[in-house]
């Protein structure tokens, strides 16, 4: 080989080599996090996670927190017995899919501080048995182990089951049979992946546990407990404890003062004005530096409707008997006015969202549309105290009316004339200064009081689910864990195809014959051409 | 610049005329066609979601088969064949630069199979009126997918650019390539699996993520995600491999 040959091929190695190194360098620079894009094409931006979790993630890597996602999919066993068993299955597979497939997102996002490992008994049994007993998992159904590390702070985790946890499944038998017909096998109503791991990945990042006290006594129908109850709180009260808050009950017949340990304090649906010293037990609460969550809705009943009695006199707030309704859109387009009334449509308020309170600000960036229901009027108290301020949180449109009882005992619908509609306010925060210590100037102050009232349902069973991210902002931000505040995503609001028959045979005809036999023809007549020329 | 052009216009006509890119394209439309009506039948069955139809359809085996194969098939002739007629010393003495034949070659046959791939894009939008599906089909995934696919194929029919240019043997190069398109897709799943706890170390991740290109295709782009630091890794392989195949036209010279 002459020396002209080498040099060649030394000049194409060093060449190709150099090459490489370019593209290397390319694709380094174009995955730095801050010129990385993910650009999502899908209609309603069904493959991108919600902006909250995307600040998170970016937060997480700025802090250098180690983010783990462990996760635990035994596969199945033997044949499925049933149809049921075999649906069952399959929802497992779709699960793991969708959680894989998030997952990723997360890594793309959060970058080196994310990891998430994979486990498979069959394939490598010694790395699963131990991460097995590192995280307590008994390995008798798919988990997830969420777990996290904060600089030079101990790994914290929790365990979350794929079916129970990240999924509403639609079980037989479980359904009201005189609803609609039953399923026969169990389906899959909704994937509630990214809530949960956001949530629960957040609840590791804050130290202790915060407590939130529910006061009994004062709502003489409300439920706490129950799931599926429309008016009951039960999925409020289960997603306060899927974000990390310990939820205990409250009463002053057996305690006259708020505990000490209280982050907040929640009163939901309190249909009876508050006694003098619960007014005031409350109020030092708040006075001391603490945080109530006060949620009125209105109640047809003669004597159920509190207007904020001792409570309100201390606050500076008062609340009308009568419910608020408002004129809805004419879906016929049949007026050119501002919409329609005499329907109970009325009485679901949607609302204006304050864009300057840290509660409400994200909501109302995001445009999320918030709705009530049964709402009264709030206002300020003529000669209210001083030493706290009020900011508006929740408004209703222009043309708003109170509901005077008609011959028939309950709220009209139908609206006053144009000149008597007016907005009314349904939403209040109310920051109050805090008393004087008591070991004089040289004490650290505590902090201000903060009170969040709403006046609506939104956050019982029937509206937690499109509406709850206000009163979980509320309830955040009250335990002042302004990094829990979250926009859930967006449901994606599946569309279907309805065919026939005959579009599908026209579709077979279409693809299957008429396209390949037009390729056909086309290459016949071009070699043909190509054949005469 | 203008050699260029011409090697591509000449590149390009010679694909028009060749039975084989017709018979490529008859087998392809039968296969599809066959599978879309499947789907179709099937989404009748299940009252399917239209959002997710469109870009399902770049999930089918067809275009795996069609990412895999067909850059192979086009490119192998591309400079083995003139070499081994002989054709490639009246392409070496041409006043064009070994560069502008390797992009011609190359831009050709790229174009070629964006064509060929082009209908099938226009007949989903036929698909969209009344004697059919009479539905909206969402276009977004479907530009996703198909550019993730696109970009693929750039690179896999730059690497067959460079596979032909190492051998004068057209069935050699084929299997080159066929080789490099398998491994590509194949190898990446296999090593991740067997790194272990290795494979969660951020670098050997993000490579491995990059390297994984049908993982990619179907996590992101078919799902109409696209990844700008994707592309920049596919962008970059056609410019490596034909940075190659430059220097390998240019090596054969010499020697």
């Amino acid at each position: 080989m002459t020396a002209h040959r080498w040099a060649a091929r030394v000049n194409l190695l060093l060449g190709s080599a150099l090459m490489l190194a370019v593209w290397v360098l390319l694709v380094w620079t174009a995955s730095r996090p801050a010129l990385k894009t993910l650009i999502d094409l899908t209609p309603q931006q069904v493959n991108s996670v919600a902006p909250s979790t995307e600040a998170l993630l970016r937060e997480l890597r700025e802090q250098k927190v180690a983010v783990e996602f462990h996760l635990f999919f035994p596969r199945p066993v033997g044949q499925p017995a049933d149809e049921a068993m075999a649906q069952v299955l399959r929802i497992r597979g779709r699960l793991q899919e969708l959680t894989r497939l998030l997952l990723r997102r997360y890594q793309w996002l959060g970058g080196e501080s994310v990891a998430v490992f994979d486990y498979d008994l069959q394939s490598d049994i010694e790395r699963t048995r131990a991460a097995a007993l590192a995280f307590g998992y008994a390995g008798n159904e798919d988990a997830v182990v969420v777990a996290a590390a904060m600089p030079g702070r101990e790994r914290r985790f929790r365990s979350l089951s794929l079916l129970s946890d990240l999924a509403e499944l639609d079980l037989p038998g479980l359904r009201d049979p005189s609803g609609p017909a039953q399923a026969k096998v169990p389906t899959l109503k909704r994937y509630l992946g990214e809530v949960v791991l956001s949530s629960a990945l957040k609840s590791l990042l804050v130290q202790g546990t915060p407590v939130a006290y529910l006061l009994r006594g004062y709502s003489r129908t409300l439920n706490t407990d129950n799931p599926t109850i429309g008016a009951a709180y039960g999925r409020f009260v289960a997603g306060l404890r899927n974000l990390g808050f310990d939820v205990r009950d409250l009463s002053f017949s057996r305690e006259h003062a708020v505990p000490r340990d209280a982050a907040l304090v929640i009163v939901l649906e309190p249909d009876l004005e508050f006694t003098d010293v619960d007014a005031t037990a409350l109020f030092d609460h708040v006075a001391g530096g603490g945080r109530l969550f006060l949620n009125y809705v209105h109640s047809p009943r003669e004597g159920w409707g509190p207007t904020g009695g001792k409570l309100g006199e201390l606050l500076g707030y008062e609340l009308g008997q009568l419910p608020v309704f408002h004129l809805i859109p004419d879906p016929l387009r049949r007026t050119s006015g501002p919409g329609l009334d005499g329907n109970d449509a009325v009485a679901r308020l949607q609302l204006q969202v304050s864009a300057l309170h840290p509660v409400t600000r994200r909501l109302a960036q995001a445009g999320t549309p918030l709705e009530v229901g049964g709402a009264r009027g709030l206002r300020e108290r003529p000669g209210a105290p001083a030493g706290m301020r009020r900011e508006p949180l929740l408004q209703t449109g222009p043309h708003a009316w109170l509901g005077r009882p008609g011959r028939d005992g309950y709220p009209d619908l139908k609206a006053p004339p144009a000149n008597l509609l007016q907005p009314f306010l349904v939403g209040l925060a109310i920051e109050v200064d805090p008393k004087t210590p008591a070991g004089g100037p040289e004490t650290a102050a505590p902090p201000k009081g903060q009170v969040v009232i709403v006046s609506g349902a939104f956050c019982n069973n029937s509206g937690i689910e499109a509406f709850g991210d206000l009163a979980y902002n509320v309830c955040n931000w009250m335990a002042e864990r302004r990094v829990l505040m979250d926009i859930q995503s967006n449901q994606y609001a599946p569309r279907q195809m309805l065919l026939q028959t005959p579009q599908v045979e026209r579709v077979r005809w279409l693809l299957f014959y008429g396209v390949p036999l037009g390729f056909l023809l086309a290459g016949l007549a071009v070699l043909y051409v190509r054949r005469r020329s | 610049m203008r050699g260029a052009c011409t090697v591509f216009q000449k590149e390009l006509l010679s694909y028009f005329v060749s039975p084989v890119s017709w018979i490529v394209a008859v087998v392809f439309y039968l296969w599809r066609g066959y599978e879309l009506s499947s789907m179709a039948h099937y989404a009748m069955l299940v009252r399917a979601d239209p959002d997710l139809f469109a870009s399902a359809t770049y999930t089918l085996p067809s275009t795996t088969a069609m990412v895999l194969l067909v850059p192979a098939l086009l490119t192998m002739r591309c400079f083995a064949e003139e070499r081994r007629t002989g054709s490639i010393e009246l392409l070496a003495t041409a006043p064009v630069r070994d560069g502008e034949v390797v992009l011609g070659k190359w831009a050709a046959a790229t174009v070629f199979y964006a064509l060929l791939w082009l209908p099938s894009c226009l007949l989903l939008h036929v698909l969209e009126y009344g004697p059919f599906l009479a539905t909206d089909l969402s276009f977004g995934p479907v530009f996703a997918a198909y550019l993730g696919m696109f970009l693929l194929s750039a690179m896999l029919l730059a690497f067959g650019c460079f596979a032909s240019s190492l051998t004068d043997n057209v069935l050699l190069a084929a299997m080159l390539a066929f080789l490099f398109d398998f491994g590509l897709v194949s190898l990446p799943a296999q090593v991740r699996a067997n790194l272990g706890e290795l494979a969660q170390h951020y670098y050997v991740r993000e490579l491995l993520d990059k390297l994984d290109v049908g993982r990619n295709f179907d996590d992101w782009f078919a799902r109409g995600l696209i990844d700008t630091s994707q592309v920049a890794f596919y962008a970059g392989g056609v410019l490596f491999f034909l940075f190659l195949c430059t220097a390998s036209v240019a090596s054969r010279r010499v020697a």
